[in-house]
């Protein structure tokens, strides 16, 4: 006999498949949200007890909110390491983490042929000292023992995050989704190196060394899957992606110098025995005929935006949909209009399978969601949604 | 510190014969260290 855990693991691996579950699986992301919703202490969950952010799983079940799945922690952010090199894009408070706007632009367009050539060297010896001021005043022999501390530093928050998750899916019987996460090469070059003015310039002048660049990146930003872990042999090793740049670029720019490297990155992960499942941040209308061109295998996409029937229709061929459970309504609405909501979802969304009830985009803070709203609207799809 | 004299290998090397690091293959730490700097570089 299944365990919980089996059967809701199940569950969601079928629906990735674009198979058809026994029931429509719920999954709202929500890990930081659980933490502050509990009134737990954010900085104690993420630093210093790795029992706390599952304390926050088995409150939301205690409260009543029923889940097939979490996300993960959302403890994703190696602060204590961090901080040896001065401060980056995020700082951890009680009330959630924050960011301090973007990373700034640690790259001039004349470099792009020094990120080509070896992008490791490149983030390595150039970038990473523009983005943290403490490199620029150590000395060689201190950048080394810094690194050095760094590499210690994240090996220990890895197995902190991995204890949670343990504990989770353990104790709680509940299956944590994302594996592993990474970016796309052009996603991080817009993120982390030039901004978004930069690659919307570079884009329109320089477009073929934003291609070759990103490219050349994936020989870095590949070899960071290993240590989140092989995929395993029970074919729910899911890799998270968040997709921020596409829906700036027009969409021939998009065809031409963001699809490439889009497709040769699913490919390889689906090739690796991954999962992939993609934050379709903004509205992809304009470009969901693309989604075509992807390889087959386990793909979900989360919409943010757009009409679900009409995507689904769409790319549910190739794709696995995720959302409709919309924040906007956890967080302003009633009980009854969640749960209308939820049976739209379930009438309009489920038929056929292929598709996993999850919020449109992250809960992050306190008041992202009224909890009553999120323990009906969950409570009617696990109890209703049966094929 | 002076960008223009930092080299990577270099930099490389010398973490490596930091302990505890010259304890691992050294094609192991390569891919460890680029993917810490990966993780580091994207936060």
């Amino acid at each position: 006999m299944a365990t919980r855990f089996e059967e809701k693991r199940d569950r969601l691996k079928t629906a990735m498949n674009k198979g058809t579950p026994d029931r429509v699986p719920v999954f709202p992301i929500m890990d930081q949200y659980a933490v502050l919703v509990n009134d737990i202490n954010l900085i104690d969950a993420y630093t210093k007890n790795p029992f706390l952010p599952a304390l926050a799983v088995k409150k939301m079940y205690e409260r009543g909110v029923y889940l097939d799945g979490i996300y993960g922690t959302s403890n994703m952010i190696p602060f204590d390491a961090i901080a040896k090199l001065g401060e980056g894009v995020y700082t951890l408070q009680e009330k959630g983490i924050m960011t301090k706007g973007s990373a700034g632009v640690t790259m001039s367009p004349e470099e792009y042929p020094d990120l080509i050539k070896d992008p490791f060297d490149f983030l390595l010896s150039t970038a990473m000292p523009r983005k943290f001021d403490h490199i620029q005043s150590m000395s060689r022999e201190e950048y080394a023992k810094t690194l050095r501390t760094v590499l210690l530093l994240t090996g220990a928050f890895e197995i902190y995050d991995k204890t949670t998750i343990q504990i989770i899916e353990k104790y709680y019987q509940t299956p944590v989704v994302a594996k592993a996460c990474m970016m796309i090469p052009q996603c991080i070059i817009l993120d982390y190196l030039r901004d978004f003015a930069g690659i919307s310039r570079d884009i329109r002048r320089q477009p073929e060394d934003v291609l070759a660049a990103s490219n050349a990146m994936l020989d870095v930003i590949l070899p960071a899957l290993i240590p989140q872990g092989k995929p395993g042999k029970d074919g729910f090793s899911n890799v998270f992606i968040p997709l921020h740049l596409p829906t700036f670029l027009r969409p021939d720019d998009y065809k031409n110098y963001y699809q490439p490297t889009f497709k040769y990155v699913t490919q390889y992960l689906l090739d690796k025995g991954y999962n992939v499942v993609y934050f379709m941040e903004a509205d992809w209308t304009p470009y969901l005929d693309y989604l075509q061109e992807l390889p087959d295998g386990n793909i979900t996409c989360i919409f943010e935006v757009g009409d679900l029937v009409e995507i689904k229709k769409k790319v549910g061929n190739k794709v696995t949909v995720m959302g409709g459970m919309t924040t906007e309504l956890l967080k302003t609405g009633t009980i009854q209009q969640n749960v209308d909501r939820a049976k739209w979802c379930l009438d309009n969304l489920a038929p056929g399978g292929n598709y996993i009830y999850g919020t449109d985009i992250n809960l992050v803070y306190k008041d992202d969601a009224k909890i009553e709203n999120l323990i009906a609207a969950t409570q009617y799809v696990h109890e209703y949604g049966v094929y | 510190m002076d960008n223009n004299n930092v080299n990577l290998q270099g930099i490389a090397d010398d973490v490596y014969k930091l302990f505890p690091f010259f304890l691992l293959p050294r094609k192991f730490f390569d891919i460890l260290l680029k993917s810490v700097l990966t993780l580091i570089f994207v936060k």
